[in-house]
């Protein structure tokens, strides 16, 4: 039974950190999406770790303390994917263009000629959002009509997603041939 | 121990073989074949467990093997593979913040002018390359001047306005 349990408790990390992310940002949207992800995925680590000890508690003695700690490993990992998952879910409805084209032809009744869609989503709107984004999370600062870099976390993401690109596809952006 | 190394195992294999195949060849539909190769390589190492448990006892994984087992190999490797994948959908895609970020890298400690940075920033580069994913991936079809969703793209549509709306958020993008 314990072993169930220890299998499980991802999911039930999982579970529990789609609750609280939702029950906070519905209940203080003041607080951001970012910060009620974080705080759903600490509930949600809490959750395993408690779920997997308890597990590990109740079958001592019948599996190496070695093994257990492997279990533990194992339930800690798989959440940390899940919760990975959800957190660019959640960014995926945020942020996606792709996602966002959707909407807007759902919502147009589900057709719309190049022309109208261009006018309902394009590279103004997409533009003006992000780098408002980057603007207010500190990432990009503007001095005297220049945009410069904040903080080095977006960039460094950035430079890896490049170096994953170039290992994966020989090229550094999907613009170049 | 031995569920820890036949997970880790599992997922080392699927990301030789698909750095491997991509050497080779980068595939069309590049998310559905990178799903094929992972879970691909999780359901032979399902079949294996038995023989891989019974061959090698320093695993310690019981014969027959638990479904406890099964099912914690199978949930990690699941978990990773999802995770992977909604990675690589930012391989495969330009995020235009991650774009913009670099042209100001790229300019140097003298910053950006304001008035350049939406120069190269057109539909032709944000938008199009989106809806040509979108029709490639049949969540859309192109009819008399239209585009038109598909009953997928309803279904997609709706999981992230139903989620959108739970969060009590906009429309984003």
């Amino acid at each position: 039974m314990a072993e169930w349990f220890s299998a499980l408790s991802p999911v039930l990390g999982l579970a529990l950190n789609v609750a609280v992310q939702v029950a906070t940002f519905r209940g203080r949207p003041a607080i951001g999406l970012l910060r009620s992800e974080y705080l759903g995925f600490a509930a949600g680590l809490a959750g395993v770790m408690v779920v997997a000890g308890a597990a590990r508690s109740v079958s001592s003695g019948a599996a190496p303390p070695v093994d257990a700690a492997f279990r533990v490993l194992l339930s800690l990992g798989c959440y940390a994917a899940l919760g990975y998952c959800h957190f660019h879910f959640v960014n995926l409805g945020e942020t996606a263009r792709r996602i966002r084209l959707l909407r807007e032809l759902h919502e147009a009744g589900g057709a719309l000629s190049h022309g109208e869609l261009a006018a309902r989503y394009g590279a103004g709107e997409i533009v003006g959002k992000r780098i408002a984004r980057l603007l207010g999370t500190g990432q990009v600062v503007l001095r005297e009509g220049r945009y410069h870099i904040g903080s080095p976390l977006v960039l460094t993401i950035a430079r890896g997603m490049v170096a994953l690109k170039k290992v994966l596809l020989k090229k550094g952006s999907e613009h170049e041939r | 121990m031995g569920e820890f190394v036949i997970s880790a195992g599992t997922v080392l294999a699927a990301f030789a073989i698909h750095l491997v195949a991509w050497r080779v060849r980068v595939p069309e539909r590049q998310t559905r074949a990178v799903l094929a190769i992972f879970f691909g390589t999780l359901a032979t190492a399902l079949l294996l467990l038995p023989v891989l448990a019974a061959s090698w006892p320093a695993l310690r994984i019981p014969v027959p093997v638990p479904m406890p087992s099964y099912l914690s190999i199978s949930g990690f490797v699941t978990a990773v593979t999802l995770a992977y994948m909604i990675t690589y959908s930012a391989v495969e895609v330009d995020s235009p913040s991650l774009v913009m970020v670099l042209a100001i890298d790229r300019a140097g400690p003298g910053g950006l002018p304001e008035s350049e940075f939406d120069q190269g920033m057109s539909d032709a580069l944000l938008v199009e390359p989106r809806i040509r994913d979108l029709l490639r991936d049949g969540l859309i079809r192109e009819e008399d001047g239209l585009y038109r969703l598909t009953p997928k793209g309803v279904r997609m549509a709706r999981l992230f306005i139903r989620h959108r709306w739970l969060l009590g958020a906009g429309k984003g993008g």
